[in-house]
């Protein structure tokens, strides 16, 4: 520059004072807001990823808040289930305390005068297993599968329901001869093909020709002996009073009789409804709800979840409990094989001794008792280690969630130190532009002039 | 040594005090001005005066003293480079600055670093953790009270949507006042500029440099190089009687990339004329037009009705803010005008054809024929016009006798006798003496010439008669045509006149030029009105193919309010669309197929979300509170309350009130005459007759598939269910969700026919919580049909916001840094500039003083001149006295 003007060195040390003192300004923001930056403009990459960390953080808040409360919903449930565990104990023989000892003991029993105390205990036992089913968390049933507003486990008429579905629930097997043609009984009990209830293949107890024909010659010849088994007649034609046996043949051409005792049947209706249930009880075993507690939670192209995504938070109690008929026609589930073990032990008088028919019953039941409780303990483990998954996540989560806090705070808060270093400093700049000015604005020639 | 004058020095004296005392007046001037805006340091421009340095009689010996100082003017300095180097980069300056300003004002509307809960995640982002907290609420419980806690969420996030319109439309209104007000003053400023070269051409014509108008014109120059990018030339035009004076001539600066486009370099003022800067006004266009509609109209007028006729429609701006230049004109409103004359000299047939007559001078020979042998004696005399001539004094005898010499002498002589002619001799026959008018035209008989020559009776002075050579012919001038003004196609004027010039006549072609209104393209002028027009016009992405092909190639990158309204437009269209999307669709069994049939209570459906229509208040029915059947008749009536005449007056929602109200009354309605009182009828015999109002939700009615389940939760009218062109300033929750009769649907499926809940499986809840954060594309033609871009951004609803925020952050420090880089440029420049012409109190100080002492020498050697002076006249001379 050739001149320096008394105006141009004015000009240049106004906007150098604004300058410094915008510094200043900036500097003092900075250390007032504790922020990196208070707008896009000044760091957008910055800016920009601060907003995906955050976004993540508030993701992963969501998560381990979804986390924990399923956690916590399955430390209840496994609570719960721990009760009942200790009350289906297989190994725990003690009478009244758990069903195996009771019904072990009422089963064994020498004397057989604690009968009727022992079925009461069966009775109590099994309906505080359910109580413990309709425990909740929060608000909601813990083993109600996707619907925690509602009770699952209700009992009506010494019936067990699910969510309003009877748990003995299943598809009735309608039998077949050896044609292959269903069989109708009619209101008496007898075969009968304008009859309206159908024959079910489920307990049936048969007998060959020969071997019936053997047990009714037996009594015809000793009449104090075993009377032939009661089997399925034919309509009767006056004068018979009671009409023929009648007589089946399967698909190989044995001929065989069928006997009462076992015969069950169904209406169409009773069937449909059956049937139903059955399908229900399907849908509501299969029933999941997912929840995301950060394992990628993610829709297909069809809006659908991706299953392996998310973490399925519904417990079912029928999952421990079991549930529909096993081949036999018995019930699988718990309660239900109690309810049955009670009302055989009512047909025993205190005192009285088994009939072998329903010791066998009997006995047939605890096994199959055991073998629920056996499968209640899988299901009870299983879920222990969900219970554990889930911690193990929310842990995972909540270092996650630390993580990210740090990350953005890495980009979005100042360093004090380094702030208040630059605002001092920046003040110490405009002050010295200060007294910079002082000095410009005294000094010239005319000031010497005299 | 030539003369020495005795109060010459004086005179030296006196120019040094003139010279120093103008020096410090220029100096006080400056002092006084060093704080006045755009003024400019002045120097005085002073020469050694020399008188006599040509004298016609100079010694070699002669010594010139000069006569001391002599002022010749007052200048400013500049520099001319920097000055435009100046301007350059002050419209640089100026677009910068003006947009960062427009992006600033953006920021603080878009920009939500810091903002908000949470420490500062943003008021959407808040607003949507907000809607997604209710939404959780509803998937555990989906009842009345959860929907209306999720409602009153959607509304505040609707209400968010519609504050950010409002303020970006805000902006932009304010921002085209903005563009209106600097299009003013920079018309203020070229008028100015106009006016101002006049004032100084006028006082250059009367030899006053006019520095301080000068320096006010820079400033308006300055002024308008932050406005648009100009190129300032200054050149001499002629003033008349060959006087040049200096021209300012104002471009614009070729701002535009495209180098077909020359509009970029328009005059904006030339000399005296100057023009005005508008934006081009086009017809209202009538969104509604239908081009294959004959009965549909293309322009609205004022008061909106329809017309075809462009002059008659309402004149609005044109969408892209085009600028126009207006014509040129003077400060009396006098059209600038171009003439280039051609001369073509017109021939004598030419002129014959306009009835021109050239006159021709008489013209007369008389033979000088002597008589043979006669001859002239010393004393003789003869006479020419009564004037006697002698021979041997006034002609040597010899001469006399010689024919030709005689003849030559009587030639000389006739012409007093004859003052209309020129006597000469013949050159081919020196005895022949020809006799030419003085003055063209014809010649009567009585003024031929005439000798008037006695003759002596020796026929010494014989003549032959005479012989008319020439007549005479009287002139004719040529009768020209008044000029003839031809319009071209082109615009310019043809003048076709006839001028005389130096005895020769031309036919003289003028071409007139006039200027035009130029209408300017996209690019341009540069500067803060241009960064203007961007603010109000660039969509960026959403600019249409149109505009990238024909306003800029470049439209798809450039961003201004309307891409930031369009974005925001965009996402809110978006977010409607994909949960008006999630709330519609048919019930579905466990199985996902569609239920044919349902029961239960109105409460329980409208729980399940299933869509129950109010009779709707418009002139199609009579009033709200009323569910009714998909046959329009009323809901509930029959199964409810068996003994209802409803049915039997089979009222339905699409009677009009007087329909409706005719059936009523039929069975049993009170009698009502206005409409009124006809709607109260029709509601008190409706209660009447079984629907109890508080109660409907409790009434049992059974659904036939399919059942339609949600409805539209957004639309583009608190008052409607139009879910079409939803923007950000009009996104509202629709009207059927606000009174309840839409709900969020939780879910669609119903597990066997209602016999199995899953109350807290609600699956399109949780899908609606999944797309607060669902990636989503967003495309500016779903908004825009013609848009050029195909793919605005992928992401969520926040980070759709987010990169909004980031491109916007992108381009306001871009901005930032390129104004930082053309502010330190000017500022250098601005410094460089107040090197050259700021006033700097050391400097004058110098001067003052300088110019002081100079005063002070001055006078002094006054009165040293005083007392030599005095020596001379009171003191010399008086020795021995």
């Amino acid at each position: 520059m050739i001149r320096a003007t008394t105006g141009g060195v004015l000009k240049s040390y106004r906007r150098n004072l604004m300058n410094s003192f915008i510094a200043r300004n900036k500097a003092q923001d900075t250390v007032l807001t504790q922020r990196n930056f208070n707008s896009y403009a000044e760091d957008p990459a910055a800016a920009a990823r601060a907003f995906k960390l955050r976004k993540a953080r508030m993701t992963v808040e969501s998560q381990y808040s979804v986390c924990t409360d399923t956690h916590k919903k399955f430390q209840t449930g496994w609570t719960s289930l721990e009760g009942i565990s200790k009350l289906i104990d297989t190994e725990n023989a003690e009478p009244m305390k758990t069903l195996a000892g009771t019904s072990l003991t009422m089963l064994n029993d020498p004397t057989a005068d604690a009968r009727e105390q022992l079925t009461k205990a069966l009775d109590q036992i099994s309906q505080t297993i359910i109580q413990n089913l309709n425990q909740k968390y929060g608000e909601n049933f813990i083993f109600s599968g996707a619907d925690g507003h509602n009770v699952p486990f209700e009992i009506k008429d010494d019936k067990l329901y699910y969510r309003g579905v009877p748990v003995d629930a299943a598809v009735p097997k309608i039998f077949a001869d050896g044609n292959g043609a269903s069989v109708k009984l009619n209101a008496n009990g007898q075969v009968d093909p304008a009859g309206d209830h159908f024959l079910l293949s489920t307990g049936l107890k048969t007998i060959s020709e020969s071997a019936y024909e053997q047990a009714v010659k037996n009594y015809q010849n000793d009449p104090t002996g075993s009377p032939p088994p009661d089997v399925l007649r034919d309509p009767p034609t006056p004068p018979d009073t009671i009409g023929d046996p009648h007589l089946f043949t399967d698909k190989d051409g044995n001929k065989y009789y069928i006997e009462k005792s076992g015969a069950q049947s169904m209406t169409q209706d009773e069937i449909d409804a059956a049937t139903k249930d059955a399908e229900k009880l399907k849908y509501l075993m299969n029933e999941k709800q997912f929840v995301d507690i950060g394992l990628g939670f993610q829709e297909n192209e069809n809006g659908q979840l991706i299953e392996s995504s998310a973490y399925n938070a519904a417990l079912n109690g029928l999952t421990f409990i079991g549930y529909g008929l096993d081949a036999d026609g018995d019930p699988k589930n718990i309660y239900s094989l109690v309810q049955k073990m009670k009302e055989i032990g009512a047909r025993v008088k205190d005192g009285e001794n088994w009939t072998k028919a329903d010791y066998d019953e009997f006995n047939g039941l605890v096994k199959k008792l055991e073998k629920a409780s056996s499968e209640f303990k899988t299901e009870f483990t299983n879920m222990s280690a969900g219970t554990q998954k889930l911690e193990n996540n929310v842990e995972l989560l909540e270092d996650n969630f630390y993580n990210l806090q740090e990350q953005y705070s890495d980009i979005e808060d100042v360093d004090m130190a380094d702030a208040i270093t630059s605002f001092v400093w920046a003040q110490y700049c405009y002050n010295a532009a200060l007294k910079v000015g002082n000095s410009i604005l005294s000094e010239s020639l005319m000031d010497y002039l005299k | 040594m030539g003369m020495i004058g005795t109060f010459d020095a004086f005179t030296t004296a006196r120019l040094g005090i003139y010279a120093a005392q103008h020096g410090l007046r220029v100096t006080g001037n400056n002092i006084s001005n060093i704080n006045t805006a755009g003024y400019t340091r002045q120097r005085i421009d002073q020469v050694s005066l020399k008188t006599g340095a040509s004298d016609m009689y100079r010694s070699v010996y002669d010594n010139h003293v000069g006569n001391g100082a002599l002022v010749t003017g007052i200048n400013q300095i500049r520099d001319p480079y920097l000055d435009i180097r100046y301007r350059n980069t002050s419209s640089d300056v100026g677009y910068h600055d003006t947009m960062l300003d427009g992006l600033q004002q953006i920021a603080s509307i878009l920009d939500e670093v810091g903002k908000g809960e949470n420490g500062g995640d943003g008021l959407l982002y808040a607003q949507l953790l907000d809607l997604s907290t209710s939404l959780r609420e509803l998937s555990k419980n989906p009842n009345k009270d959860n929907d209306n806690l999720t409602r009153a969420s959607a509304e505040a996030l609707a209400s968010l949507f519609n504050t950010y319109a409002d303020k970006l439309e805000t902006l932009r209104k304010n921002t085209l006042e903005g563009f209106e007000k600097d299009i003013s003053t920079v018309n203020e400023i070229l008028t100015n500029i106009r006016d101002l070269n006049e004032s100084i051409r006028d006082n250059e014509l009367q030899g006053d440099n006019a520095l301080e108008l000068r320096d006010e014109r820079n400033r308006q120059i300055d002024k308008l190089s932050e406005y648009m990018h100009i190129r300032v030339e200054y050149s001499m035009e002629d003033a008349g009687a060959g006087k040049q004076v200096e021209k300012l001539t104002i471009r614009l600066g070729n701002s535009n990339p495209d180098p077909t486009v020359t509009t970029d370099s328009s005059v904006l003022v030339d000399g005296l004329f100057g023009t005005q800067v508008s934006v081009k006004m086009v017809p209202k266009a009538n969104p509604d037009y239908d081009a294959n509609d004959p009965n549909s109209f293309q322009y609205l007028k004022p008061d909106n009705t329809g017309t075809n006729d462009p002059d008659e429609a309402e004149q609005v701006y044109d969408e892209n803010y085009i600028l126009q230049l207006g014509k040129l004109y003077d400060r009396r409103g006098k059209e600038w005008e171009g003439r280039t004359s051609a001369y073509q000299e017109l021939t004598d047939a030419d002129l014959a054809g306009f009835g021109m007559v050239r006159g021709e001078k008489a013209s007369y020979s008389f033979k000088f024929t002597p008589a043979a042998g006669a001859q002239w004696a010393d004393g003789d005399t003869f006479q020419i016009g009564g004037k006697t001539f002698t021979i041997g004094k006034d002609i040597p005898l010899g001469d006399a006798n010689d024919s030709e010499k005689m003849a030559a002498f009587l030639a000389q002589n006739l012409g007093a006798v004859n003052p209309n002619y020129t006597v000469s001799i013949d050159k081919n026959d020196p005895a022949n003496l020809l006799f030419t008018a003085k003055k063209t035209g014809k010649v009567d008989a009585a003024d031929v010439p005439k000798l008037n020559v006695t003759n002596d009776p020796d026929g010494k002075l014989t003549f032959g008669a005479m012989i008319t050579i020439n007549g005479g012919k009287d002139a004719a001038a040529p009768k020209f045509p008044d000029p003839v003004t031809t319009n071209n196609p082109d615009g310019t004027q043809t003048i076709v006149s006839y001028i005389q010039s130096a005895g020769k006549y031309y036919k003289v072609t003028t071409q007139v030029e006039h200027t035009n209104e130029v209408t300017l393209d996209d690019n341009d002028i540069h500067g803060s009105l241009q960064a203007t027009r961007e603010l109000l016009t660039e969509a960026g992405a959403f600019a249409t193919k149109d505009t990238v092909a024909n306003v800029d190639e470049n439209a798809a990158k450039k961003r201004g309010i309307p891409y930031y309204q369009k974005t925001l437009d965009l996402l809110a269209q978006q977010f409607a669309k994909q949960y008006n999307q999630l709330n519609e669709g048919v019930m579905l069994d466990q199985d996902g197929n569609e239920v044919t049939s349902i029961t239960g209570t109105i409460e329980e459906l409208k729980n399940m979300g299933v869509r129950l229509n109010q009779a709707a208040g418009t002139d199609g029915g009579f009033g709200d509170g009323f569910y009714v059947k998909a046959d329009g008749t009323y809901m509930g009536t029959t199964a409810h309350y068996p003994n209802c005449n409803l049915d039997a007056a089979q009222i339905k929602v699409t009677d009009t009130v007087d329909e409706a109200y005719d059936k009523a009354k039929a069975h049993g309605a009170i009698a009502a005459t206005t409409r009124e009182e006809k709607i109260a009828a029709l509601k008190a015999f409706i209660k009447d007759h079984g629907v109890n109002e508080d109660n409907i939700e409790k009434e049992k009615v059974t659904l036939t598939g399919p059942i339609e389940m949600g409805g539209p939760l957004f639309s583009n009218r608190n008052d409607g269910d139009d879910i079409t062109g939803i923007t950000a300033a009009n996104l509202s929750v629709s009207h059927s969700w606000s009174i309840g009769d839409v709900r969020i649907v939780p879910k669609f499926e119903v597990l066997f026919d209602g016999d199995v809940d899953h109350s807290t499986q609600n699956k399109n809840v949780d899908h609606m919580l999944a797309m607060i954060d669902k990636s989503l594309l967003y495309n500016p033609q779903d908004l825009v049909k013609d848009a050029v871009g195909t793919k605005l951004f992928e992401g969520s609803f926040n980070d759709m916001l987010s990169d909004a925020c980031t491109i916007r952050g992108n381009d306001h420090r871009v901005q930032d840094i390129k104004l930082n880089t053309s502010y330190t440029s000017l500022i250098d420049l601005d410094t460089s500039r107040e090197g050259v012409s700021g006033v700097d109190l050391n400097d004058e100080t110098m001067n003052m003083m300088q110019y002081q002492k100079a005063y002070s020498a001055a006078c002094r050697l006054m009165t040293a001149i005083d007392e030599a002076i005095d020596r001379l006249i009171n003191n010399t001379g008086i020795a021995g006295r």
